[in-house]
């Protein structure tokens, strides 16, 4: 009785309710119905007859699997290395004096490295078989670490295993999209790979100018001052690298510095050419400016140059370095380093502390090169006076640079010097240096060796040129 | 969240909302939200019904579309810094179900 008194009461509100309102409602729980059953926009399916289809598959020519490549492509007919790589290397055959790969301290060679190499063999084994995540961090990464910011004189270091991961791997960590970044146009091409990795704006500056990066930091300058919300959160960072491997030379880090304090952008330096060279101690370009180490943001090298070892590392005040713990994909996704080699590493810096010499020695040895070769006539060296690392360039431009550069190279080797023409992938560089030739000076050369490859050069370059 | 190494999706805010019984979960929120402004002595039951949808409103609009990017560390290099929730959801396909269920439920209340 009383349930249908409600019901009448009901339905009495109904018959009195304003149209407007009943107009409403039904209105909406059309639009309800509307919405639960309105299917997603699928563009209009193009139905092609049998005669179209046929047509299609005609006239189609499949590219080939592998595109052509010339028949004189160096990668076809590589120059192998029989023994190990010390300061003389045996290249298909011939035992030659080596002036090609970055074993800038010699300690390839070294007697110490190698026992502890064996040693840890033995206990260790050869591989991690993990990311430091999961049952991959082994004691004497903590240990490599530890030293390395210590010898770094900061706060903490991270250890990755792939030394041309290193950099990649941190550049996207700190910079996402929205973000720009000032780089300089001659890095290599791992940072380049972490540039595009990062997905921010790249605003690339000519070669250790610093004129052409200031005036490109006032333009972003201007752009945050029109629209502050959005300067707010954009970060702004510098990528250099502390020698470059492609021109040979130091970056200007005294100026870059003053830039990164007025403008406030954060510096990441790359110093796999610097670490174990410049500097009095080997510590790389901020001894060797004689600046604070607190002032750089990030440093990260490549272990494989003068270490000797492989892998690389990052390094930096903790609160910047732990990010990558989380955030650097090639710490977080990558087998760890094996902790044979993380003990390689290990003795070196250990190497490294107790004998500055050798990096005295190394840079003595670079000048001293750097001072014979200007006795060449039609090549040029490109390169800072202290600089291992040193670009042979033709003085005058040729049309086919890199043959003529080869056939040196060549007729280098047959007369027992192994240097090498340095190559790029020229499609994905941004920036592809001159053909030259890449000469390393290391530390247990003599000077009458340097000389004697100089005057080599000299014949040679004289007669194919 | 892709942190250290763990597996699923690059940005949780695109699938949290289709998760298994969330529009049971969701309508006991609101039923929830009804009842405390119920319990209220001074706001008679048309009142109570009038604010439970408009607090409803109001709440879902700035969580859903003024407020932009996650509140975690993007797993996708930043894309979704300034794409509001509801572009995040299923990574902004359009008309799905979570989609047209989110879009009922204002118009129900």
């Amino acid at each position: 009785m009383d349930t249908t008194w409600e019901l009448y009461e009901m339905f009495q509100a109904f018959l009195k309710a304003p149209s407007y309102h009943l107009a409403l409602e039904a209105f909406l729980m059309v639009w309800v119905l509307w919405l639960i059953f309105h299917k997603s926009y699928k563009p209009e399916r193009l139905e092609l007859t049998e005669k179209e289809k046929e047509e299609l598959i005609a006239e189609w020519k499949p590219e080939p699997l592998v595109p052509d490549s010339s028949k004189n492509h160096y990668a076809l007919k590589p120059r192998v290395v029989s023994g190990a790589l010390g300061k003389k290397i045996t290249v298909n055959g011939t035992e030659c004096l080596n002036m090609g790969t970055h074993n800038y301290l010699g300690l390839i060679d070294s007697p110490e490295i190698k026992e502890a190499a064996v040693k840890g063999l033995r206990k260790y084994g050869v591989g991690s078989c993990g990311p430091r995540g999961f049952y991959g961090t082994v004691d004497v990464h903590l240990d490599l670490e530890a030293q390395l910011a210590e010898f770094m004189g900061v706060e903490e270091a991270i250890l990755y295993s792939y030394g041309f991961s290193c950099m990649p791997s941190a550049i996207p960590a700190y910079a996402k999209r929205g973000d720009v970044i000032f780089c300089d146009e001659g890095v290599s091409f791992p940072i380049q790979k972490g540039l595009s990795a990062s997905r921010s704006q790249i605003v690339f500056f000519k070669h250790n100018n610093v004129e052409d990066l200031e005036r490109l930091l006032l333009e972003q300058d201007d752009l945050d001052k029109k629209n502050p919300k959005k300067a707010k959160v954009t970060r702004r960072f510098l990528v250099i690298e502390g020698l470059y491997m492609n021109y040979g030379d130091v970056c200007p880090l005294i100026e870059l510095l003053e830039l990164k304090k007025r403008f406030k952008v954060r510096l990441f330096i790359d110093e796999s050419c610097s670490f174990g060279v410049l500097g009095k101690n080997g510590r790389g370009v901020t001894e060797h400016f004689n600046i604070p180490v607190e002032d750089v943001d990030l440093i990260s090298a490549c272990l494989d140059y003068a270490i000797g070892s492989y892998g690389g590392f990052c390094c930096g005040s903790s609160y910047v370095v732990d990010h990558q713990r989380l955030s650097g994909l090639g710490y977080c996704f990558s087998a760890s380093l094996p902790p044979l080699q993380s003990i390689v590493a290990s003795v070196a810096i250990d190497v490294l502390k107790s004998k500055p010499e050798l990096v005295e020695k190394l840079q003595k040895n670079a000048r001293f090169a750097h001072k014979e070769l200007q006795r060449l006539t039609k090549l040029l060296v490109c390169g800072d006076e202290v600089s291992p690392v040193k670009h042979l360039r033709l003085a005058a431009d040729r049309a086919e640079a890199q043959q003529l550069l080869e056939q040196i190279v060549d007729h280098m080797q047959e007369e027992g010097v192994a240097l090498t023409v340095a190559r790029y992938i020229d499609e994905e560089e941004h920036l592809v240096p001159p053909p030259s030739i890449r000469l390393i000076v290391s530390a247990i050369l003599d000077e009458e060796e340097i000389s004697s490859v100089v005057s080599l050069l000299e014949k040679n370059s004289d007669t194919l040129l | 969240m892709m942190l250290g190494g763990t597996p699923g999706p690059t940005n949780p805010n695109s699938s949290w909302l289709s998760s298994k019984g969330m529009w049971l979960t969701y309508g006991v929120g609101i039923l929830g939200l009804h009842l405390v402004l119920l319990s209220f002595p001074f706001l008679s039951v048309a009142w109570a019904w009038t604010l439970t949808n408009v607090v409803h409103n109001t709440g879902m609009f700035i969580l859903l579309h003024i407020i932009k990017g996650t509140p975690w560390e993007p797993g996708d290099q930043g894309k979704s810094y300034f794409l509001t929730h509801w572009e995040q959801i299923d990574n902004g396909e359009q008309f799905t179900k979570t989609k047209k269920f989110l879009t009922v439920v204002p118009i129900v209340l």
